[in-house]
């Protein structure tokens, strides 16, 4: 075979896609984004906020626009379609039509052509789920990426009819708008394909009984993400549709378009339950008089954080749950929506509200069949791509990989991941390709400032209301312009958008600034685009300051405008201070030994391993058994009846076929030093302590069954774990003819808060085993919510469909387990009919909470990542960075994690060997060159700092004047003990001075 | 209008600031009167840069950082545990209530709990109430001198080391006996300050007339001003009246 072309296709540009493109294009392919609408950014940016932590979507989202909007590598295609695909993995050809813009590149984005425009205010924004006016040439959003107009062709009249004055062309300042413009066909050669397509929100109207498109109030959960939006129609303020009035009274109704035969939709949507919960908190906190009542089947909060998020909206906010089936939904003369329906006890009741918002599901969309079409890959029953259980990104075509809802209903962490994981295998599949058709970053070269006297500008960020409804963003602008040193003064709607980028580097040059603050959000997670963009501007990237006014200022002091602002107007000054002594540094960079150290040889460290070998890399993966595969060795057969241990085995298999994967057995990582690119780790094995030199770490430590302290476990043989009674079923035992199931043992309680997980399928997997080999067999699941989601829901509807009973129970009503003579009995109030149901049952199965190891703690001493509050690792950003800690260098996969499925770590140890090879592929890393500096000298020797330094970054060395302490820059971290420690008071830190930490104090005592 | 104390955090960015930053995503509201100073690690935090607070009418100072063992640089907040415990011993000399440092640890997960911290600390300022800065800035000042003196900087720096591997002679030192022997070097710097600002004072002066300015006894006077000649930090002039009278050097007298 000749080379596979170093250039990879995205189809889709929401968080999925654009995740791969990044990955990609960060790790030397050449990447074509292709985008069906306008703009990137997919529902990802009309979400208002983001479970659990609600984090601000689009806020966290928008420095990945700007990242895709600006890299040199990615080749973005908007309001394009992807129209033919021919060739094979390694060389396809595909046709792309790129729709007419009829907006040229000139475009500056100044909305002067939509405020011209003859239409104005009569068409509706897609965007917004048509809840508020558009012109015919429009944007979809303002931080839209590209940040360039649109002519919509059906609406636009001078394309439809030719006739219109063209009020657009004559206001365009740029001559950007151009009716000439004509569809283009590209054509592109590519080695592999990433399928990011997303999904579409169900379309309510087909539930008719719910009354929306004919209730006025009746909204959907998409809609509702728009209401309670800054930049959205009532711009954050929560008012219902009729009349404006803000709504008291506030219902969601869940499941609606999934788990619904009826609609087609059996699936399970996934995300709808923590979404409905998020919409009810953040509706609670726009307006404190508002009463949420979530109606639901069952909660299905089952991801990380999620079950905490639950119990703090039941026992914080006030929110009220009704398990329920809906029957209908009426309107009321006074547009009030009265809901009809059955509660779990069987009651029919009605309950009357201001406001209904529709949970809808998520579907495939129309668009993607044709995709499939084009590409040949398969769909399933519901039109979601067709996946494996092992092979999570792969279609059946090879070459061809898929992230994201449109393999299934998922959320963004388990989009972005599998997103990450679909770019280790398209990379994979054209390793050899790396590098051969990617540019080199523009490199501008570095203004001297030295000399200057400094000349700052001040950015002031709205963040749409988040900032500006708290603090008076104008009277901070106002105070900044009186600031000694500032030059320039300016508000942004939001600093961070792409067009506030290019704003920044005019304004860097018109008026020579040669120091930027931003007072917006947090430097944690801004700081590193705006120091882009000062790079781009030719200005060191470190003259760059920022005032966090909204996670420390506006955010935290929501009810007293005042002194917020008085705040804010404090944390600016003592930036603009501080800004006046930052100096431009110089970055060191450092090759990356390219080989990767991976901890844990379970199923999530063993497709690590092969992922980051496929790309090329040497691993040196440890496990601490005696034998590969980890908890993987004790499952048997998947839900869809996949032979696990086979799969291990051809695992097992590969890792002993590979030249460049050292495996350690009963092996332990003793010692990790270095930094990323260049780290030193000892690890001891049976023959004794091994040295490895290594650019990356992959954290794949995994998780274990916790031992049941109830239910008779222990005490009586016949009460056994989910396991063993997989073991059994699976080696043919026999386990009885009634089976007895109890969830949630030690899930969801006070030993383990947090949800498992995947006990729910499992119960529903050996349920089905049992029933399949013996229908007369007797199978109970006791649970308290079932938690199929998303696919998964389909065998628990096999499950019924068997015969197999499922009682619900609460935590104050758990079964009771007894033995009465030779019996085992099983007790528990079944809530239907209200009665005490008495199981005689030979085997009563348990499912254990899983929890984190117990020496994961001493693996996070060593490598100074954090848990969280259930033990298990805390990544970097919970929705977007899923697998990489903060830790530069240090990844994490599997159930080190949180609990998950095969499935889900399979992706994950794919995603995380993705982010490693990102920054093994480079070759090179830049060191921090915020690190200690010392002024000789005052330096005498005394050698404290090569005592106290964490990173023996410090060393003394004889030098004229005698000895003196020296930095090792690579090793230093900047931590600044040395200098809070020197003696002599000869050690500063070079962006965080003595100096600059003065001047700080100084402002903050008051005005000079 | 009623107090509001003006307070000053150093937060460390790994562990407290983005404990902050989650308490802001989580909307926890807390009392707006801090402002906030990231460094990276709370092992950063000079004493001087708190005592230099203290000089510029901060009302009280919050040193946060990572909890004991998650350091994200190892042992920076173990070093910031001594270094802000000289702090709390050189503001109780000069007489700075040392209830107006705060040293505490906040995780990056621990947004409700940084709301909380802030709002204690926010509380026990108010109750203690303004700092009267020309009292305390000089107090302040004479804590910044005591806190740059190399002798102590470097028992402070050493502690550690000398606590868990010993010193040069493999002697490890008991933890209680070098906190007394750091606090005689408060003290004698504390009144090696004293006498140099009475010299400041009244130059040339006696040592009745520094022992009766700074209310100790003679001998005790006569014995610093022995050990301040050897550091060549005074001069004695001449002899009037049987008493010599000394004057600062390398200083300019105000």
């Amino acid at each position: 075979m000749s080379d596979p072309v170093g250039a990879v296709l995205v189809v889709g540009g929401g968080i999925g896609g654009i995740q791969s493109a990044l990955d990609l294009a960060d790790a030397g392919f050449k990447v074509y984004m292709v985008e069906d609408k306008p703009a990137i950014g997919g529902a990802m940016a009309q979400l208002d906020k983001t479970f659990p932590t609600n984090d601000c979507s689009l806020c966290i989202l928008s420095p990945k626009l700007v990242d895709v909007g600006r890299h040199p590598n990615i080749e973005l295609m908007t309001n394009s379609s992807v129209t033919a695909i021919d060739g094979k993995a390694g060389d396809f050809t595909v046709k792309i039509t790129e729709r007419a813009r009829r907006v040229t590149e000139a475009c500056v984005g100044c909305n002067l052509c939509a405020e011209a425009c003859v239409l104005k205010g009569r068409l509706r924004n897609e965007f917004d789920e048509e809840l508020k006016e558009r012109s015919a040439i429009y944007i979809p959003y303002p931080q839209a990426v590209p940040l360039r107009y649109v002519v919509d062709p059906v609406n636009c009249l001078q394309v439809k009819t030719g006739k219109c004055a063209m009020k657009c062309v004559e206001a365009c300042p740029a001559n950007a708008i151009d009716f000439d413009m004509q569809d283009i066909e590209r054509t592109v050669e590519v080695g592999s394909i990433v399928m990011a397509p997303g999904f579409e929100g169900f379309h309510a109207e087909a539930k008719g009984e719910y009354g929306y498109g004919r209730f006025d109030n009746v909204v959907t959960s998409l809609e509702f993400e728009r209401i309670l939006s800054a930049s959205g129609p009532y711009e954050g303020h929560v008012l219902r549709p009729s009349d404006g009035k803000e709504p008291k009274r506030i219902a969601w109704i869940n499941c609606v378009g999934s788990r619904d035969r009826s609609c087609g939709n059996e699936y399970c949507s996934s995300v709808c339950c923590t979404y409905s919960i998020k919409e009810a908190i953040i509706a609670k906190e726009h307006s404190g008089s508002v009463e949420p009542t979530i109606f639901y089947m069952d909660m299905r909060t089952h991801g990380k954080g999620f079950e905490s998020y639950l119990n703090r909206a039941e026992d914080q906010h006030g929110i009220r749950f009704i398990r329920s089936r809906i029957s209908e939904v009426q309107e009321t003369p006074g547009k009030d929506l009265r809901i009809r329906y059955e509660s779990e006890e069987g009651a029919l009741r009605e309950e009357t509200f201001d406001m209904v918002v529709l949970s809808i599901g998520l579907e495939p969309g129309e668009g993607v069949k044709d995709l499939a079409e084009t590409a040949g890959i398969s769909l399933d029953d519901f039109g979601f791509c067709e996946t494996e259980e092992t092979r999570p990104m792969e279609t059946d075509v090879p070459g061809v990989f898929v992230c994201g809802a449109f393999s299934g209903p998922k959320d963004i962490p388990e989009t972005v991941m599998e997103a990450s994981g679909a770019a280790a295998k398209a990379g994979a599949m054209i390793s050899s390709g790396r590098g051969t058709l990617v540019e080199e970053r523009e490199f501008v070269p570095e203004r001297d400032v030295s000399g200057e006297e400094p000349r700052i500008g001040v950015y002031v960020c709205h963040c749409g209301i988040n900032i500006g409804a708290y603090v008076d963003v104008p009277a901070v602008v106002e105070y900044a312009r009186g600031l000694p040193n500032v030059v320039h003064a300016e508000e942004n709607i939001y600093s961070c958008s792409q067009d506030a980028q290019h704003t920044l580097i005019d304004r860097i040059k018109e008026h020579g600034l040669n120091r930027v603050l931003v007072a917006s959000c947090t430097p944690r997670t801004h700081e590193p685009l705006f120091q882009e963009t000062l790079r781009e501007a030719g200005l060191n990237a470190h003259l760059f300051e920022m005032a966090n006014i909204r996670d420390q200022c506006s955010w935290v002091h929501m009810d007293d405008k005042a002194t917020a602002t008085e705040k804010a107007q404090d944390l600016v000054r003592m930036s603009v201070a501080r800004a006046a002594h930052i100096e431009p540094l110089e970055e060191l960079s450092l090759d990356v030994i390219q080989h990767g150290l991976v901890i844990g040889g379970g199923l999530a460290g063993m497709t690590a391993a092969l992922a980051l070998a496929d790309q090329g890399f040497g691993v040196s993966l440890v496990e601490q058994e005696d034998a590969l595969g980890g908890n993987m060795r004790n499952i048997h057969y998947t839900l869809d009846n996949d032979n696990v241990q086979e799969y291990l085995g051809s695992l097992v298999d590969r890792i002993g076929e590979s030249d460049i994967i050292d495996v350690h057995l009963n092996a332990k990582v003793s010692e990790i030093g270095g930094f990323v690119g260049n780290f030193e780790s000892v690890i001891d094995t049976p023959d004794g302590p091994e040295r490895v030199e290594h650019g990356a770490i992959i954290v794949a430590t995994g998780a274990v069954e916790s031992a049941p302290a109830e239910y008779l476990f222990g005490e009586d043989e016949r009460v056994i774990s989910q396991t063993e009674l997989e073991r059994r079923i699976a080696e043919g035992e026999p386990v009885g003819r009634t089976v007895a199931m109890i969830q949630c043992v030690g899930s969801r309680d006070e030993s383990h808060t947090y949800c498992s997980r995947v006990c729910c399928s499992d119960a529903i997997k050996n349920a089905i085993r049992i029933k399949e080999t013996d229908p007369s067999a007797q199978v109970y699941i006791l649970y308290r919510d079932m938690r199929t989601y998303g696919l998964k829901e389909s065998h628990y509807g096999r499950a019924r469909e068997l015969g197999v009973v499922f009682v619900r129970f609460d935590l104050d009503g758990k079964p009771a387990v007894d033995t009465d003579g030779d019996a085992l009995t099983v007790k528990v109030k079944e809530k239907i009919l209200g009665e005490e149901l008495f199981i005689e049952a030979d085997i009563v199965a348990l499912a254990p909470a899983i929890e984190p190891r117990p020496d994961r703690v001493d693996l996070a001493k060593m490598l100074k990542v954090p848990l969280n509050e259930d033990g298990f690792f805390l990544e970097a950003h919970v929705k977007l960075r899923p697998v990489d800690f903060a830790t530069d260098g240090v990844f994490l996969a599997g159930m080190a994690h949180s609990p998950k499925t095969m499935e889900e770590s399979i992706a994950q140890a794919y995603a995380a060997a993705a982010r490693a090879s990102t920054l093994l592929a480079k070759g090179e890393v830049r060191v921090n060159p915020a690190i200690a500096d010392i002024t000789e000298e005052m330096c005498i020797g005394c050698g404290l700092c090569v005592t106290n330094c964490p990173f023996k970054a410090m060393e003394l060395v004889l030098k004229e004047g005698g000895r003196k302490a020296q930095v090792i820059p690579a090793s230093c971290k900047g931590c600044g003990v040395c200098g809070a420690s020197c003696p002599k008071l000869a050690i500063t830190m070079k962006h965080f001075t003595n100096e600059e930490i003065t001047a700080q104090i100084e402002a903050y005592r008051g005005v000079a | 209008m009623a107090y509001e104390p003006k307070l000053l955090g150093f937060l460390c960015n790994w562990c407290a600031y983005a404990g902050a930053d989650l308490a802001g995503v989580s909307r926890v509201q807390y009392p707006p009167n801090m402002r906030v100073i990231r460094v990276m690690c709370s092992g950063r935090v000079d004493p001087l840069h708190v005592l230099e607070a203290f000089r510029n009418g901060m009302d009280g100072v919050a040193v946060l950082g990572c909890h004991p063992g998650d350091c994200h640089y190892l042992t920076g907040n173990y070093q910031a545990e001594r270094k802000m415990d000289l702090t709390f011993r050189v503001m109780e000399k000069v007489g700075i209530d040392p209830d107006r440092l705060l040293l505490d640890w906040v995780s990056a997960a621990e947004g409700q709990r940084f709301g909380e911290v802030i709002t204690d600390f926010t509380e026990r300022i108010r109750e203690l109430g303004p700092l009267d800065a020309a009292d305390a800035g000089p107090k302040a000042a004479v804590g910044e001198k005591i806190a740059s003196m190399d002798r102590i900087r470097w028992l402070v720096g050493k502690e550690r080391d000398m606590v868990d591997h010993g010193n040069v002679y493999g002697d490890k030192l008991d933890e209680a006996e070098l906190k007394d022997i750091l606090w005689n070097n408060i003290v004698n710097e504390y009144n090696r300050e004293l006498i140099r600002s009475a010299i400041r004072a009244g130059s040339p002066a006696t040592v009745p007339s520094i022992a009766e300015a700074v209310e100790m006894d003679t001998a005790t006077v006569f014995k610093y001003m022995i050990d301040l000649e050897n550091a060549g930090q005074v001069h004695m002039m001449d002899i009037v009246d049987d008493d010599p009278r000394y004057i600062l050097v390398g200083e300019v007298s105000e």
